[in-house]
């Protein structure tokens, strides 16, 4: 779970490398490295698994295409959260004008003929506790503010420390840590009842 | 939460992630929470969150991250589609479009520029160019596909 990944692996640099010199088998290997922690990554940022999977195909898609603008002067993990973020926000911003327009194009839509519903595909075995405080949590997920969810989840599923989320999301210390403990405070509050 | 021992809720979250560079400061707060019922029980909700969180990874079996994967590849070969015509790409709509996006951006990289003082911001402001870059392309394509229904 813990990924802390600050400086590029060398296995990275070659299916980068091989990429960019067009072999499709290492796309393959690059979704199927980084595609989980993608999907998480953006089921923290929407807290929805069906808009996590779209927003995870989109992040992936935009990895890809960008990979050339890959320099390897900065982690590659926080190469793709950013990329990952930016398709997030595009795929809000998509809604929003599908909203005001109504349906009006397919655009990126329905491409995917998913025949199940994510919900009953998830992996749970867990217990009733577990699965009840998992359950909370997602609900008080939903109710921070967007940059104190994503501080939480990368300081959390991300296993960053606080000067590495201050450089992933381009902020001081002192900020993230504000955001972090407001996060920490709201979650807190709604675990109380459960007792570990 | 704890005013009259000292010890602030944000000190608790630092220790729960092991924050605290200063050894003997780290020490003393770990010597406090065990004496110290409130901030003992402060730490150990914070910790629950903290397993919480860090064990809420959703997975799904293999077959359905291929679905996925699968689903990355179509997208991959829809968005390699070639080029449309001329006219349809280069309409003035989404020329006007574009000069607005590239203008406003240019003014955003202006005045994110004037703060950026030490080379660490010089890195992030890097990435941040290349974000808005492949936000524009990513807006020209968007916009293109408005602007032909
Ligand atoms: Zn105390």
């Amino acid at each position: 779970m813990k990924h802390r990944e600050e400086t590029i692996h060398r296995e990275d640099l070659e299916i980068i490398a091989d990429i960019k010199a067009g072999k499709q088998i290492a796309v393959d290997e690059l979704i199927r490295k980084y595609q989980k922690r993608i999907y998480n990554t953006a089921y923290g940022l929407t807290v929805d698994y069906d808009e996590a999977w779209d927003v995870s195909q989109e992040a992936l898609v935009k990895v890809i295409r960008y990979i050339g603008t890959f320099r390897g002067d900065s982690s590659f993990w926080t190469f793709m959260y950013r990329i990952t973020m930016n398709a997030f926000y595009d795929y809000k911003r998509r809604q929003k004008v599908r909203a005001k327009v109504g349906n009006f194009t397919d655009y990126e839509n329905d491409d995917d003929k998913r025949a199940f519903e994510i919900t009953d595909v998830i992996d749970i075995e867990m217990d009733y506790e577990q699965k009840e405080l998992k359950e909370k949590l997602k609900a008080a997920l939903g109710a921070l503010t967007e940059v104190q969810r994503q501080v939480f989840v990368l300081k959390n599923t991300e296993g960053l420390k606080i000067r590495e989320v201050a450089v992933v999301l381009g902020m001081s210390d002192g900020t993230v840590k504000s955001h972090l403990n407001r996060a920490m405070e709201k979650i807190k509050k709604t675990l109380g009842g459960v007792q570990p | 939460m704890n005013e009259k021992c000292g010890i602030t809720d944000e000190t608790l979250v630092d220790y729960v992630y092991d924050e605290i560079e200063d050894a003997a400061k780290r020490k003393e707060v770990e010597e406090h929470i065990k004496t110290c019922a409130e901030c003992g029980a402060g730490v150990k909700e914070l910790e629950l969150v903290k397993k919480t969180a860090e064990n809420a990874d959703v997975d799904f079996s293999d077959d359905i991250w291929d679905v996925h994967r699968q689903g990355v590849l179509r997208k991959l070969a829809k968005k390699e589609k070639p080029m449309r015509n001329f006219r349809e790409v280069f309409n003035v709509k989404t020329f006007a479009l574009a000069a607005i996006i590239l203008l406003m951006s240019g003014v955003g990289l202006q005045l994110y520029r004037s703060f950026q003082a030490t080379q660490e911001q010089q890195v992030i402001a890097d990435k941040a160019d290349l974000l808005q870059n492949i936000d524009i392309i990513e807006r020209l394509d968007f916009y293109e596909e408005i602007s032909n229904i």
